[in-house]
C-alpha cells in the first residue's frame, strides 16, 4: 500500500477517484485544439517550484498541501477547467528508499508516495516508466495524453 | 505314497507359481520401465520435433521472405527500366528545350551565336513540342534578344496561356539574370499574387531558393518577405496549425531512424523477451546523433560561391526540369520502385517510406509543408542547401516542439522492468540492484524443479511388493529348511532361492534408481551453475544497456541546443513569441 500522506481511509479515495474519473463524460468547455495549445504552454517557475516542494525535506503533506497544489495548477492554467482534463501527476519521489514515485490525484485531492514495485492506480501506472527513466521533472496525466514537463518547464506530449 | 504325492505335487505347483509370480512381477516392472523410458523418449522426441519444426518454419518463412523480396526487387528493377523508357519516349524531346533555356542565355552572354540561329532553333522547338509551356517562353526570349517586341509579346501570351505560374517565375528569374530588377519584381509579384499559402504550387520552392540564396534584388526580397510573413501569420492563426506542424515534423524526423543492430548484448537479446522493446528505444535514442549530424552537415556546408548568373542558371534549370506535372505520376512511381530496390525488395518499408515522402510529390501543399519538405527531403523537393538552412531556421520552433515529442514518445516506451527468461525461469528487474534476490529465486526454482524431477525417479510399489514377497518366501523357506522334513527342506531351499532372487532384484533396481537420481542432481547442479552465470551476465548487460541508453538519449539535448543556437538573424528574425518575421540579408556583390 502507498504510504498514506493523509489518514489511511483517504488512501482508498485515490484509487477509487482515479478509477472512477469520468472526465470524458463532462461537457467540454473549450475547443480541443485551443485546449491543446494552452496545455502546451511552458510551465512557470512558481508551478515547477510547487511540484518540487512535494517531498522537499521529507515534509509531511496534508490535504491543504494537495489542495494548494491544485490551486497552483488552476492559477497556472486559468483558462482551463483543470479538474475536467487533468487526472493526476506522477513524479520521482526523493524521500529515499523504499519510496520511488509520488502522485497527485486531482479528483481525489490526495498525495501519495509509492514504494518500488508497488502498483500505482491503473490510470497513472503507465506513466511510471517515463517518470522514473524519462529525465522529466514530472508527468501530467490527461485523458488522451501524457504531458512530460522538463526542468525548464517545456512540455512534450505523448498521445495515448 | 502320501509323502511322495504331497512332496511332488506341492513342490511343482509352488515352484511354478512362485516362478510365475516372480517372472510376472519382473515382466510388469520391465514393461513399466519400458513404458516410462518410452514416454520420456517420446517426450524428448516431441520436443525435438517441435524445435525442428519451429526452426523449419522459421527457415521457410525466412526463405519465403527472401524469395518474395528478391521477386519484388527484380520487378521494381524491370519497372524502373520501363519507366525510364516511357519517360524518354513521352518527355525525352523536352530535354532539348530545357537545355536550350540556359544555352540561349549563355550564348547571348558570350555573343558567339548569331541571333538568327537562336531564333530558328527556338521556332523549330516550338513546332516539335506542342503544348509545352517552355517552347513559347524560349521563342519570347529569342525574340527579345533579337529585338522583335511584337513576336515576343505574342509568344509570351501563348506561354502564359499554357502555364501562367511557371512562365511568371521563368521571366522573373530571366529578368533578374539580365539585371532588370523592376521587371523581375513585376513578374515575381504576378507569380505570388496567384498563390494561396494553403495550396502552393510545387515550384514555389524556386522562389524560396532564389530568396534563400540572396539572388533576388532588395525590392523583390522585400516583396517576398512581406508575402512570406503574411502566409506565416495567417497559417499560425489557423486552428490546429501547430498540431499539424508538429505532426509533420515528427514524421519527417522519424524518417531518419535507422535499424539498430548490435552484438553488444548477447545475453539480453537471447534471454529477455523485453529485447524487442529495448532495441526499439535504442533505435530511437540513436536517432539523436543521426539528426544532429544531419543538421550539422547542412549548416556546415559552404554557401555556393558561383556567380549570381551561374546560380540563377541552376535554379532556371531546376524550374524547367523538375516541376512538370505531366511527369509527376511517373516520377512518383519511379521514386517508389527506387525505394523498393534500395530496401532490397522490402515492399512494406518502401511503402512506409513513400507514404511520408509523398508530400514532396503533391501538386499543391501549404507553405509550412513546403518548408518541411525543403528541410528534410531536399532531393525530391529540389531544395538547395541555402533553402534547407532557411527552412530549418524558419521552422526551428516547430522542429523543437516536434523533437521534444519524438524524444518523449521514445522515452515512454522505456520498460519499467526488464524481463529475465532463462530456460523455465521467468523474472524481471528494473536496474539489476536486486541481483541477489533474483539469484535466490532462481536457486529456489531450480531446487523445486530438481525435487520434482527426483520425485519422478523412485522405486515403484511393485518393486517393494516383490521385496516383501521375496522376504516372506525366503523366510518361509528358511523355516521349512530348519523345521521341515526332508521333502520340506528341499522345498525350503527352493523357496529361499526364489526369495533371494526377488530380494536381489529389488536391490539391483534400487541401485539403478540411485544412479539416476545422482545424474538428475548433477544435471540440476550444472543448470544452477550455468543459470547463475547467465543471470549475472544478463543483469550486467541490463545495467550497461540502461547506461548506454541514458547516454545516447541525453544527446537529444544536443539537437535541441543546436536548434536553439541557430541564429534566426541568418535568415529569419523572430520579433515576438507568436509572430515570426523574416529578415532580409543583402547578397554581397553583384
Amino acid at each position: 500500500m502507498p504510504k498514506p500522506i493523509l489518514n489511511p481511509s483517504q488512501v482508498k479515495n485515490l484509487t477509487e477517484s482515479v478509477l472512477s474519473a469520468t472526465p470524458k463524460q463532462r461537457p467540454q468547455h473549450m475547443d480541443k485544439l485551443k485546449l491543446d495549445r494552452l496545455l502546451r504552454k511552458t510551465r512557470s517557475k512558481e508551478y515547477m517550484d510547487a511540484i518540487h516542494r512535494l517531498d522537499a525535506g521529507g515534509r509531511v503533506h496534508n490535504r491543504e498541501k494537495a489542495e494548494e497544489l491544485i490551486t497552483t495548477i488552476r492559477n497556472e492554467l486559468p483558462e482551463v477547467e483543470i479538474e475536467d482534463v487533468l487526472l493526476g501527476i506522477v513524479a520521482i519521489c526523493y524521500l529515499g528508499k523504499p519510496y520511488e514515485v509520488h502522485t497527485l490525484d486531482v479528483a481525489g485531492k490526495i498525495l501519495s508516495h509509492y514504494k518500488s514495485g508497488e502498483p500505482l492506480p491503473p490510470l497513472l501506472e503507465p506513466a511510471r516508466g517515463i517518470a522514473l527513466h524519462g529525465g522529466y521533472d514530472f508527468i501530467e496525466i490527461y485523458v488522451d495524453c501524457f504531458r512530460c514537463v522538463s526542468s525548464i518547464g517545456t512540455v512534450s506530449v505523448i498521445k495515448r | 505314497m502320501a509323502d511322495y504325492a504331497i512332496s511332488y505335487a506341492n513342490l511343482t505347483i509352488i515352484e511354478r507359481n512362485l516362478g510365475s509370480i516372480n517372472s510376472s512381477i519382473e515382466l510388469l516392472d520391465m514393461h513399466l520401465e519400458a513404458v516410462g523410458s518410452d514416454v520420456a523418449r517420446i517426450d524428448d522426441n516431441v520436443k525435438t520435433v517441435c524445435h525442428e519444426l519451429h526452426k523449419l518454419a522459421e527457415d521457410f518463412y525466412e526463405f519465403a521472405q527472401l524469395q518474395i523480396r528478391a521477386n519484388a526487387k527484380s520487378n521494381s528493377q524491370q519497372r524502373l527500366i520501363q519507366l525510364h523508357q516511357e519517360m524518354e519516349k513521352r518527355f525525352g524531346h523536352y530535354d532539348a528545350v530545357r537545355r536550350m533555356a540556359t544555352g540561349i542565355l549563355q550564348a547571348d552572354d558570350l555573343g558567339i551565336v548569331r541571333r538568327d540561329t537562336i531564333t530558328t532553333a527556338t521556332e523549330e522547338l516550338m513546332l516539335s513540342t506542342p503544348n509545352y509551356w517552355l517552347a513559347p517562353c524560349l521563342v519570347t526570349l529569342a525574340a527579345w534578344i533579337d529585338d522583335q517586341p511584337d513576336l515576343a509579346e505574342k509568344a509570351l501570351r501563348e506561354a502564359i496561356k499554357r502555364d501562367d505560374e511557371k512562365t511568371s517565375l521563368f521571366f522573373a528569374l530571366i529578368c533578374r539574370r539580365a539585371n532588370r530588377k523592376p521587371s523581375s519584381l513585376k513578374w515575381a509579384q504576378r507569380y505570388l499574387a496567384n498563390q494561396d499559402e494553403e495550396n502552393l504550387s510545387r515550384e514555389t520552392i524556386i522562389v524560396l531558393d532564389a530568396f534563400a540564396c540572396g539572388l533576388l534584388g532588395a525590392d523583390t526580397e522585400g516583396l517576398i518577405t512581406r508575402q512570406l510573413n503574411e502566409w506565416l501569420s495567417r497559417l499560425t492563426e489557423k486552428p490546429g496549425f501547430t498540431e499539424q506542424q508538429t505532426s509533420q515534423w515528427i514524421d519527417a524526423i522519424n524518417l531518419k531512424r535507422k535499424p539498430y543492430r548490435t552484438e553488444d548484448y548477447p545475453n539480453l537479446s537471447k534471454y529477455s523477451r523485453t529485447w524487442s522493446d529495448l532495441e526499439s528505444i535504442m533505435e530511437g535514442a540513436l536517432l539523436h546523433a543521426e539528426i544532429l549530424n544531419y543538421f550539422t552537415a547542412i549548416f556546415n556546408q559552404e554557401m555556393p560561391i558561383d556567380s549570381i548568373k551561374a546560380q540563377l542558371d541552376e535554379i532556371l534549370n531546376s524550374l524547367v526540369s523538375d516541376f512538370d506535372e505531366e511527369e509527376l505520376p511517373l516520377r512518383k512511381e519511379e521514386k517508389y520502385h527506387r525505394l523498393v530496390v534500395d530496401f532490397e525488395g522490402n515492399v512494406s518499408r518502401a511503402q512506409q517510406h513513400m507514404q511520408i515522402e509523398e508530400t514532396a510529390f503533391e501538386d499543391k501543399k501549404d507553405f509550412t509543408q513546403l518548408l518541411t519538405d525543403a528541410a528534410m527531403k531536399p532531393d525530391i523537393s529540389h531544395a538547395s542547401v541555402s533553402t534547407q538552412k532557411f527552412a530549418i531556421a524558419l521552422s526551428k520552433d516547430w522542429i523543437s516542439t516536434a523533437y521534444n515529442d519524438v524524444v518523449a514518445q521514445n522515452r515512454a516506451r522505456i520498460p519499467y522492468e526488464i524481463e529475465i527468461n532463462v530456460d523455465s525461469f521467468d523474472d524481471k528487474t528494473t536496474d539489476g540492484q536486486d541481483e541477489k534476490e533474483i539469484l535466490r529465486r532462481f536457486g529456489k526454482k531450480n531446487d523445486a524443479e530438481r525435487e520434482q524431477a527426483l520425485s519422478m525417479v523412485k522405486l515403484s510399489g511393485s518393486a517393494y511388493a516383490a521385496l516383501v514377497i521375496g522376504l516372506l518366501i525366503g523366510l518361509f523357506g528358511l523355516v521349512l529348511i530348519i523345521f521341515g522334513t526332508s521333502t520340506g527342506k528341499f522345498l525350503g531351499i527352493a523357496l529361499t532361492l526364489v526369495g533371494l532372487i526377488l530380494s536381489l532384484n529389488f536391490f539391483s533396481k534400487r541401485k539403478k534408481v540411485s544412479q539416476r537420481r545422482k545424474e538428475i542432481t548433477a544435471k540440476y547442479d550444472q543448470k544452477r551453475k550455468s543459470g547463475i552465470q547467465i543471470i549475472r551476465a544478463l543483469i550486467a548487460e541490463i545495467v550497461d544497456f540502461r547506461a548506454e541508453f541514458a547516454e545516447k538519449d541525453a544527446e537529444s539535448q544536443k539537437v535541441l541546443d543546436f536548434l536553439e543556437r541557430i541564429r534566426p538573424e541568418q535568415y529569419v528574425r523572430k520579433l515576438s513569441e507568436s509572430n515570426r518575421k523574416i529578415k532580409v540579408l543583402e547578397q554581397g556583390g553583384n
